[in-house]
């Protein structure tokens, strides 16, 4: 697993500023951490691009790097699954799934994820992400939302993006972090 | 495309907040809310006004509240209206809400605008999950807007505004 720090981070214009890349190896990457995350920021946003070696979840977890030992996250998810749309909700639980599950996730049709974690260095308030997933599979797939919640006023720092069933991701998976800055920031 | 910060603003638990004189050299807006309301529930409304204006607003929903899909609209409204947006005073303390609205092509003046909106809150055996669409029935370019809730913002609600800016080269 390769892990791409962004360059000239402090010289950037826009509000929506690279941090870090992380492209699969295509043999054993199951889990892609992001450390020491910039505080400097006022939202985050994900960017996946998911390929793996078999079907199964996409999952954010391991926040601030807790080995999943919390059971303070939560989801609330939407899906349509081409004939039906569905929701449904997790609660109390270690992961949050981006993903319906096992009915998503190959090695040559992505899928494909955008993630918004709003306010992540505030240590007031809990986390809230937004999720929006897209993967069409020619006859089958799934349009996913989901909305996320860490039970957690500390700042989030670490995170990681894993596969479920012991699959990898491939040398074209693809997962970039950016900060969204606001004014003055 | 290149997205740059406009403002921000924060809840103060009585008044709507409102944005401004807002730059008009951008091709579209994206309104990022982190959100509580101060009503005495477990849920309150987002309600999204533009321009201070009583035009015909519209909106549509899709959303799953954890149980079941589902879908609404609402019509002739004098404000944008987005059920169950986000958590309320006598939900759990620190849980937010959270919501990305864009509007398009702000500041064209021949055509109605029409935003889209991603938003949800999950309060850990409730909440809801929504994507929905907004359209009011104005050729005016949108100047200015507020966006509420009931007993207002609380004063950990945050609301960043940014521009979002086409190529000048190709218009991408």
């Amino acid at each position: 697993m390769a892990l791409l720090p962004s360059v000239a981070a402090g010289s950037m214009h826009g509000a929506v500023v690279p941090i870090a890349t992380a492209i699969g190896n295509g043999t054993s990457t199951s889990a892609i951490v992001f450390s020491n995350i910039p505080q400097i920021y006022q939202d985050l946003y994900l960017v996946i691009y998911s390929l793996q070696s078999g079907a199964g979840s996409l999952i954010i977890d391991n926040f601030n790097l807790d080995g999943d030992a919390n059971s303070n996250r939560s989801y609330t998810k939407l899906q349509g699954d081409g004939s039906s749309a569905t929701s449904g909700r997790v609660t109390s639980t270690t992961t949050i799934s981006l993903t319906p599950g096992y009915s998503t996730g190959s090695s040559t049709i992505p899928t494909t994820a955008q993630v918004h974690i709003l306010n992540y260095a505030n240590t007031s308030t809990y986390k809230t992400l937004l999720s929006r997933v897209a993967a069409d599979a020619n006859g089958s797939g799934t349009t996913f939302l989901n909305v996320g919640m860490w039970a957690s006023t500390s700042a989030l720092s670490a995170f990681q993006i894993s596969t479920a069933s012991a699959n990898y991701f491939t040398a074209n998976a693809r997962i970039s972090l950016y900060g969204v800055r606001t004014v003055n920031q | 495309m290149s997205m740059f910060p406009i403002a921000t603003a924060q809840g103060n638990g009585s008044s709507a907040i409102f944005f401004n004189n807002i730059p008009q050299n951008f091709t579209h807006l994206q309104i990022r809310i982190l959100g509580r309301g101060g009503t005495s529930s477990t849920s309150s409304n987002l309600y999204h006004n533009i321009n201070a204006g009583g035009s015909t607003y519209s909106n549509h929903q899709l959303y799953g509240n954890g149980s079941s899909a589902g879908s609404s609209y609402n019509t002739a409204l004098l404000y944008l209206f987005f059920g169950t947006a986000f958590p309320a005073a006598s939900s759990t303390a620190n849980i937010m809400g959270a919501f990305i609205i864009d509007w398009l092509d702000y500041t064209n003046t021949n055509k109605y605008k029409t935003c889209r909106v991603l938003g949800g809150n999950d309060q850990n055996g409730s909440g809801l999950v929504q994507l929905s669409s907004g359209l009011i029935q104005t050729t005016g370019a949108i100047t200015s807007f507020f966006v509420d809730t009931e007993g207002s913002f609380t004063t950990t609600t945050t609301v960043q505004l940014y521009g979002i800016q086409s190529s000048p080269t190709t218009g991408a």
